[in-house]
C-alpha cells in the first residue's frame, strides 16, 4: 500500500469516526453529565426525583411488557406469512405487496389511521354499535385493552420486516434437504420441525434481537394512539419531562435509564444469539 | 460527500447569524398559516417605518431556549420574541425593561392582571401580545343550559357520565383547567395547603368518577376533537377552540362558549397567551421598541382583533357573529387571573400536575397530595407573601 492509499484510508476512517463522535458520542456524554448535574455538583438528585414518580414505574413496566407482546405477535404472524409466501410455487406479487404495505406506509399515516379506527367514537366502535354490541375502550388511558391495541398496531406496522428477514432465511435452505426428508417419510410438520426450524434459527434470532432492541425504543405508536400518559413508556415519559414539564435533567435521567435497558438487553440478546445459533444449526 | 455536508451544516449552525440593519426579526409561537396573516398585519408598520418584519414561527419552548442561548452568548438574532405567560418568571433575566413604553393609554388596553404578570420587581419586562383566557365550551343541543355553578356542574357530571372532560394530561393545560376551581374557592398555586385549594381538589375528587375516561390524556386539540365528534359535551378551552369549531360548521349551530362555573369564591379563569419581550441580545432593540409602541395603540389592537381574531384587548363588535360565538370569553374577561411569575414556576406547576393526577386517577386524598406540593407549615395570608414563600419552600 503506497502513501497516498494510506492517507486515503486514514481519511475514510477519520471522517466517519469524527462524525460519530460529534453527533453521537458527545451528545450522549453531555446528556449523561446533565442527568447527574444538580446545581453544579454531581448528584443522583434527578434519578431520586424520578424514582419517586409513579408514572416512571408505570413507564418502566410498560417498556418491558410492550416489546415482549409486540415481538410475540410479530414473530408468529411474520413466520406464518413467510412460510405461506415461500411455500407457493408461483408467487403472487399482489400478496407480497399486501404483506409489505403496512411497513411501506409512513408511520404517522398508519398510526393516525389506527387512531381513527380505535378512538372512542371511531370506526371500530361504530361497527360494534351497528352490530348491536357494546363499544370498547380500545385506547382509553390505563385500560388493559389499550396495551393490547398498542401491541397489535405496533406489530401490524413492523411485521413485514420480520417477515422479510425470515423469507431471506427460508430462501437459503437448500431444497435437497426437503427432498431427503420426504424420502425419509417426513410429512409437512416433521419437515418444518426438523429442517425448516433448525435452518431458520439464525434468521429467527437475528430478527428477534434486532426487533427486540428496536421495540424497546417504542415511542410514536404510544404517543399517537394513547397519548404520552395513556400507556406511558420510558421514551414518552422522557419526552414529556423535556417538552411539557421543562425538566431537561430529569428527562436525561429517564433517557439514560432507557439507554441502559436497551444496552443490557441488547448485549444479552447478542450473547444469546452467538451462543445459541451455532449449537442449533451446527454452523460455527 | 454527505459527511462533508453534515460537517459544514454543523459548523454553520455554530456560527452567529447576522441580520440586515432594516429587518426586525420576530419569533412568534404561531402556526405557519397564522404567521402569514400576522405578516399581512405588520405591513402597515413596515410601510410607516421603511423596514422589513421577518416573522419566524416557533414553539414557546424553542423560543425560550433560543433567548437563553443567545442571551448567554450576547450574540442574538431575534429582536422580539413571544413567550408563554407561564415562562415569564424564567425568561425575565433574558428580557429588557420596557417601562417607558407603557403609557397610561397602553396600560388601559389590557386588564390589570395582565400587566401585573408582566411586572417583576417593579419593572415591566413583557408586553401583552395576544391575551386569552379559558371559557366553558358546550354543546348547545345536548346541554341547553350550561352549568354556571359548581353544584350545577356536579349534577351535570352525575347525570351524564363521561360527557364532561378536563385536560389533565401532565402538562401546563392541567393547571389551566384546575386553577379556576382552586381560585374560585379562595386557594392559589402558592398556597396548596389553604382551605380553598383543598376544597377545590375535593370537588375534583367528587367529579372524578364521572369525568370522560380520556381526561387523563386530553390536551387542547384532542379534547376539542372529542367535543367536535360529540364524545364530550362540556370542557374548558381557549378562544382558538371556537375558531376550530366554526371552521367545522359546528359553531354557533352546535357548540358555543359560556362563562366557567362559579365556585364559593366567585369565578376565575387563567390568563394565558403570549407576551412580547425584547431579548437582551436583540440586534435591533430600538426597532423592536418602535414596533411595541406601534402595537400598544387602540388602532393597532383593533386591527389585530379584526385581522387575527385575537380578542385580548378589543372584544368582537356587539351583534356580530363572533360576539355570539365568543360570548363566554367576553363574559370572563373581568375574572382573568395570572399564574404567579416566579422563577420556580415550572417546578411548582409540575408538582401541582402530579398532585392533580394523583387525586383524579389514583384516588389519593387531596389534603395529603396538596401538602406534598409545598411542605412547610401554615400558609401565608397574602398572595405576595405566599409567592415569596413559593420558591423557598420548593428548593428545600
Amino acid at each position: 500500500m503506497n502513501q497516498a492509499s494510506r492517507r486515503l484510508r486514514a481519511i475514510f476512517i477519520a471522517v466517519p469516526s469524527l462524525t460519530m463522535v460529534a453527533v453521537l458520542v458527545l451528545p450522549a456524554i453531555g446528556g449523561l453529565r446533565l442527568s447527574f448535574d444538580h446545581n453544579g455538583a454531581a448528584s443522583l438528585h434527578y434519578y431520586r426525583e424520578m424514582f419517586r414518580d409513579a408514572m416512571f414505574w408505570r413507564a418502566l413496566i410498560n417498556n418491558l411488557i410492550l416489546p415482549i407482546g409486540s415481538l410475540i405477535v410479530e414473530f408468529a404472524v411474520g413466520l406464518g406469512l413467510a412460510l405461506v409466501l415461500t411455500a407457493r410455487p408461483k408467487r403472487s406479487r399482489l400478496v407480497e405487496v399486501a404483506a409489505i404495505l403496512p411497513f411501506a406506509i409512513p408511520e404517522i399515516v398508519i398510526l393516525t389511521l389506527a387512531r381513527y379506527l380505535l378512538m372512542p367514537r371511531g370506526y371500530v366502535n361504530a361497527a360494534l354499535v351497528a352490530a348491536h354490541l357494546h363499544a370498547l375502550p380500545w385506547i382509553s388511558p390505563s385500560a388493559w385493552l389499550a396495551m393490547v391495541s398498542v401491541i397489535v398496531v405496533d406489530a401490524w406496522h413492523v411485521t413485514p420486516i420480520v417477515m422479510l428477514m425470515l423469507i431471506a432465511g427460508l430462501e437459503t435452505i437448500p431444497p435437497e434437504l426437503y427432498e431427503a426428508a420426504a424420502l425419509d417419510g417426513a410429512g409437512p410438520i416433521a419437515a418444518f420441525r426438523y429442517v425448516t426450524l433448525p435452518m431458520l434459527t439464525p434468521a429467527i434470532i437475528g430478527a428477534l434481537v434486532l426487533r427486540g432492541i428496536d421495540a424497546l425504543r417504542i415511542f410514536s405508536t404510544v404517543l399517537v394512539l394513547t397519548g404520552a400518559e395513556g400507556v406511558p413508556v420510558l421514551s414518552t415519559y422522557a419526552y414529556g419531562l423535556w417538552s411539557d414539564s421543562q425538566l431537561p435533567r430529569e428527562a436525561m435521567a429517564a433517557s439514560m435509564i432507557l439507554a441502559l435497558l436497551v444496552t443490557i438487553i441488547g448485549i444479552g440478546g447478542l450473547a444469546a444469539a452467538r451462543k445459541w445459533a451455532p449449537r442449533q444449526t451446527g454452523l460455527a | 460527500m454527505l459527511l462533508a455536508v453534515i460537517w459544514m451544516l454543523w459548523l454553520c449552525g455554530c456560527s452567529p447569524r447576522r441580520t440586515a440593519p432594516g429587518t426586525l426579526t420576530v419569533a412568534l409561537a404561531v402556526f405557519p398559516s397564522e404567521a402569514d396573516r400576522y405578516a399581512k398585519f405588520t405591513a402597515a408598520f413596515e410601510r410607516a417605518n421603511h423596514v422589513r418584519v421577518n416573522i419566524i414561527a416557533q414553539s414557546y419552548t424553542d423560543i425560550l431556549q433560543a433567548i437563553r442561548v443567545q442571551g448567554g452568548s450576547r450574540q442574538g438574532s431575534l429582536d422580539l420574541v413571544e413567550l408563554d405567560l407561564a415562562m415569564l418568571g424564567e425568561a425575565r433575566k433574558y428580557a429588557s425593561v420596557v417601562d417607558d413604553l407603557i403609557t397610561p393609554q397602553a396600560r388601559a388596553l389590557f386588564p390589570d392582571q395582565a400587566w401585573a404578570a408582566a411586572t417583576i420587581d417593579g419593572h415591566i419586562y413583557f408586553v401583552p401580545h395576544r391575551l386569552m383566557w379559558q371559557a366553558l365550551i358546550y354543546n348547545r343541543i345536548e346541554v341547553p343550559n350550561p352549568p354556571s355553578t359548581w353544584d350545577e356542574l356536579e349534577r351535570f357530571a352525575r347525570a351524564h357520565p363521561g360527557k364532561f372532560a378536563l385536560k389533565t394530561a401532565r402538562y401546563e393545560g392541567a393547571i389551566c383547567d384546575v386553577m379556576p376551581f382552586v381560585w374560585s374557592a379562595g386557594g392559589s398555586e402558592c398556597t396548596p395547603d389553604s382551605p380553598g385549594s383543598i376544597a377545590a381538589l375535593t370537588m375534583l375528587a367528587r367529579l372524578a368518577p364521572d369525568l370522560s375516561d380520556e381526561s387523563a390524556v386530553y390536551r387542547e386539540m384532542s379534547v376539542l376533537e372529542a367535543q367536535a365528534r360529540g364524545s364530550v359535551w362540556i370542557h374548558f378551552n381557549w378562544p382558538f377552540a371556537m375558531e376550530y369549531l366554526a371552521s367545522k360548521g359546528l359553531s354557533p349551530l352546535v357548540d358555543l362558549s359560556a362563562p366557567l362555573p362559579a365556585g364559593p369564591d366567585g369565578r376565575a379563569t387563567p390568563l394565558g397567551g403570549g407576551y412580547l419581550a425584547i431579548p437582551v441580545s436583540a440586534p435591533h432593540p430600538e426597532l423592536a421598541r418602535q414596533f411595541l409602541a406601534w402595537l400598544l395603540t387602540r388602532k393597532t389592537q383593533t386591527e389585530l382583533s379584526r385581522e387575527l381574531g385575537w380578542y385580548g384587548s378589543v372584544p368582537p363588535p356587539p351583534g356580530s357573529a363572533d360576539a355570539e360565538i365568543y360570548s363566554g370569553f367576553t363574559a370572563m374577561q373581568p375574572y382573568v387571573r395570572a399564574r404567579p411569575a416566579v422563577d420556580c414556576y415550572a417546578d411548582l406547576s409540575n408538582r401541582w400536575q402530579r398532585a392533580i393526577r394523583a387525586v383524579l386517577f389514583d384516588d389519593k386524598a387531596p389534603r395529603q397530595q396538596l401538602n406534598w406540593i409545598m411542605p412547610g407549615g401554615a400558609y401565608p395570608a397574602s398572595l405576595e407573601a405566599s409567592q415569596a414563600r413559593c420558591c423557598a419552600s420548593l428548593s428545600r
